[in-house]
């Protein structure tokens, strides 16, 4: 029991962060129909540039405000160079480019960083797990916080969206395109928006993944940027609640499948078949889990 | 709205006579290159792999590009046919000629399975749900590698007659010719206006009466069978294979060859899939290691994205396109 709660622990941690991502890539789809591969390696960027700053004399609150800046920036200044020029392109050569820029920032970041870089936690996550009285069930700080900023961010992102200007229009642009032409709303400020806001989650997300690994790689991303891909479309690509919601669920059944329970041990082929239950979840609902739910009502 | 153009014009004397002119030039090229350039015998390896990957494009082209069915599959494809012959090989040790067609019989069928989404999903949905089948396909080849074979791969022997870089490059040579007649066949008739008629309306195309469930599924079968084709070339080139060659990014080189050539068009599989392994093949046996400061091997996949994207903004149709339909029509849809 003790070790089915253990993986509801990491898995509600993992899947946070896989939802995070997942928002990114929602509200991205949602306002310029780009499926971007690109935003998970947006976050290891990030991440390692906050490792970087970490051996600086700067104080820490300020590496992390350099890193979500550069996250979010380098989000918006992708799709200004290299997506929105192609834009005449078909959906599948875009998702190619946007496949292509995720391998240019692995090689940028492995040119940078190296294959490994030594295991450096990125403060000030306290990794500890303790023992919940003498439950069997331990939990870090770092749990906690994980746990937090997928619904936290997921909240503000709702906010923002609901309640701002730009949010407003944002929302508009997405649901009626040429409706919000005509009334100056500009869909090429929107989507650099959208990609930034997409960095600066991929950068939360790819912090706090960092934050539990031993050590950092250039390719570090790429396993969360496929739950995170999945869950995306699990939510039907349109809904952010439904996007978290299966960044959860797929965090979850990874940790439980690679529990051995009772006799038959299934954990060798974990990945095949939480892969085979995406499809056979995405088929059978296919507008999504949460259909209905979408971006334009939030 | 664009008319409903054919996939591929009608055959016409020049692209005949300049089909013509380059299988010539390819057949006397192991004789040009023995008697004008020295290692030859690597030369003609290299270009047995840049058939290889004509032909795989040439499947991802089917699928993705004529038919309009987004498909990160290519990997899964190529990998059932490179262990299909692998384990028909060298584990039952059928001989070529009934090994080679049942292991595209095998990516066929994988095809098949993969096109199940496609029954119901479209778009980027699918695009997702076959990138799905890309890692289940090589979580399941791993672990028949560390399982049943105990090993991180599987050595194959290639056919006594087949041993030699230039009777390698002519089998290749012939496959790839074969194939793309067929591909091109194919094309310019019912299946390929059926698969193009898809591609620009589905209910126009079923109000013409071609059958969407079932072109969907053929598109896959045959996309899936010569991209499998090209996986078990390889195998038998490389002499052996590895479940952690057929991973997403091997799906990406595949498709990112269709569009860069140009989606929808048989010259697309071909200008694409040649000049992504005539990159591929410089930066890794052509260049010196290191150029200057450069480290040319671990900044070949930076080189090889801008290219890409480069490639797309600034050709939206693909280098077939902007090659013949000139400048004012290079807008891609």
């Amino acid at each position: 029991m003790s070790d089915l709660l253990n993986s509801l622990v990491g898995g509600l941690r993992d899947g946070s962060l896989y939802g995070l991502l997942a928002l990114g890539i929602v509200l991205v789809y949602q306002t310029t129909g780009v499926l971007s591969f690109a935003l998970g390696n947006v976050g290891l960027i990030a991440a390692l540039t906050l490792h970087s700053l970490t051996a600086t004399a700067l104080p820490y609150w300020l590496d992390l405000a350099l890193s979500l800046v550069g996250g979010a920036a380098l989000g918006l200044l992708l799709e200004r160079a290299f997506v929105r020029p192609a834009s005449a392109a078909p959906p599948i050569s875009l998702t190619i480019v946007t496949l292509a820029i995720f391998t240019l920032l692995q090689g940028v970041a492995f040119q940078i960083w190296g294959a490994t870089t030594s295991a450096t936690l990125i403060p000030p996550f306290d990794t500890t797990s303790r023992e919940l009285g003498a439950s069997g069930v331990y939990l870090a700080p770092l749990d906690l916080a994980s746990w937090l900023a997928g619904p936290l961010l997921a909240g503000g992102l709702y906010l923002f969206l609901r309640s701002t200007r730009l949010g407003i229009a944002m929302r508009a642009s997405a649901d009626q395109p040429e409706a919000a032409r005509l009334v100056g709303i500009r869909p090429g400020l929107v989507g650099a928006i959208a990609w930034g806001l997409g960095g600066l989650l991929a950068t939360v997300s790819a912090i706090l993944i960092a934050a539990n690994l031993p050590g950092l790689g250039a390719t570090f991303m790429l396993e969360p940027l496929v739950w995170a891909v999945l869950a995306a479309a699990l939510g039907g690509l349109a809904s952010l609640p439904g996007a978290l919601a299966a960044g959860l669920l797929i965090g979850v059944l990874d940790q439980v499948l690679q529990t051995p329970l009772g006799p038959l041990d299934l954990t060798a082929y974990h990945r095949s078949i939480l892969f085979t239950l995406f499809l056979a979840l995405l088929l059978a609902r296919r507008g999504g889990l949460f259909a209905g739910s979408r971006l334009r009502s939030v | 709205m664009r008319s409903l153009a054919l996939p591929y014009p009608p055959p016409s004397r020049p692209t005949t006579v300049l089909a013509g002119a380059i299988l010539a030039l390819l057949l006397l090229l192991p004789i040009l290159l023995d008697r004008w350039a020295g290692q030859a015998a690597f030369d003609l390896f290299l270009l047995a792999g840049v058939g290889i990957l004509v032909i795989a494009a040439t499947g991802q082209q089917l699928l993705s590009g004529v038919s309009g069915q987004p498909s990160l599959g290519g990997a899964a494809f190529f990998g059932a046919g490179g262990y299909g012959l692998a384990i028909l090989l060298a584990r039952y040790t059928l001989p070529l000629w009934l090994a080679l067609p049942l292991a595209v019989l095998a990516a066929a069928l994988a095809g098949l399975v993969a096109g199940l989404p496609a029954l119901r999903v479209r778009g980027a949905y699918l695009a997702v749900a076959t990138l799905a089948l890309v890692f289940i396909a090589q979580d399941l080849m791993g672990q028949y590698q560390t399982q049943t074979l105990q090993s991180s791969s599987l050595a194959v022997p290639r056919p006594s007659l087949l041993t030699g870089d230039t009777s390698f490059y002519y089998f290749t040579l012939a496959v790839t010719a074969l194939a793309l007649l067929l591909a091109r066949n194919l094309l310019a008739g019912r299946t390929g206006r059926a698969f193009a008629a898809l591609r620009e309306s589905e209910p126009a195309a079923q109000t013409l009466g071609v059958p969407a469930g079932r072109t969907r599924a053929l598109a896959f079968v045959l996309g899936a069978a010569l991209t499998g084709l090209a996986g078990a070339l390889q195998t038998l080139q490389q002499g052996s294979v590895a479940s952690s060659a057929f991973g997403l990014d091997l799906s990406v080189l595949l498709l990112s060859a269709v569009v860069v050539g140009g989606s929808g068009r048989l010259s697309g599989a071909i200008l694409g899939g040649c000049l992504m392994a005539g990159v591929a093949d410089l930066f890794r046996y052509k260049l010196p290691a290191t150029l200057g400061p450069v480290d040319v091997a671990a900044a070949t996949p930076i080189i090889y994205s801008l290219l890409i994207i480069v490639a797309v903004a600034r050709f939206p149709g693909g280098l077939a396109g902007a090659l013949d339909r000139g400048p004012e029509a290079q807008r891609g849809d």
